[in-house]
């Protein structure tokens, strides 16, 4: 099920970064506005609240 | 991901532009990758946080009891928890990288020849991560 959710993503976005490389290879570029970009990985604290979530709506259901 | 590496390496070898143009694209070129690579990144680790979070309620509404309930949640997000794991790895190696590109924006504007080794190594390591991260939630199911 990942793999389907995935691999529309990995197959665009490849093409477009080796576009874009190629782009900036090329000196096409507009080197001002180049800005580098940094990833920000989900924090344990981010994902506590959907767990927490989940652990509401069994105890919910089970509810006396 | 074989794209992304052809045109590294047409970023490496292909150019026959001046030393000071070529090294200036080059820095153009790893700083572009390392940008996509940070967007393909963010794209699935929002898919894995909302795949997750859609189990965890499935887990929820479909549980035979409360304790047995709990026990799958409990299992499901510790299989997560290494994935996202990764994801922090993969973060620390992309910090480094993208430090390593401003100094190597910088020594371009300075005129000077930048410093691409640890940048082609740290993409290198990034692509790495980013493989182990696809291999673990290829193995979720």
């Amino acid at each position: 099920m990942i793999e389907g959710l995935i691999a529309p993503i990995l197959s665009a976005a490849s093409r477009a970064i080796a576009s874009a490389v190629k782009h900036a290879n090329d000196g096409n570029i507009d080197r001002a506005n180049l800005v580098v970009k940094k990833f920000v990985a989900a924090t344990a604290a981010d994902l506590e609240k959907d767990e927490q979530d989940a652990l509401n709506a069994l105890g919910d259901r089970f509810v006396r | 991901m074989l794209q992304i590496r052809i045109a590294l390496a047409v970023v490496v070898c292909g150019c026959n532009a001046s030393y000071g143009t070529v090294a200036s694209h080059a820095v153009d070129s790893a700083i572009v990758a390392n940008n996509g690579t940070v967007d393909m990144l963010r794209s699935i680790q929002e898919k894995a946080v909302e795949h997750r979070k859609a189990l965890l309620l499935r887990i929820a509404r479909t549980a035979e009891s409360k304790t047995s309930g709990e026990r799958k949640i409990g299992s499901a997000s510790a299989r997560y928890a290494a994935v996202f794991d990764a994801f922090r790895s993969a973060e620390a190696v992309q910090n480094a990288l993208a430090d390593s590109l401003v100094v190597a924006q910088a020594s371009i504007e300075a005129g000077k020849a930048p410093s691409m080794g640890r940048v082609f190594s740290l993409y290198s390591q990034l692509q790495k991560a980013y493989g182990s991260i696809m291999t673990m939630m290829m193995d979720i199911k």
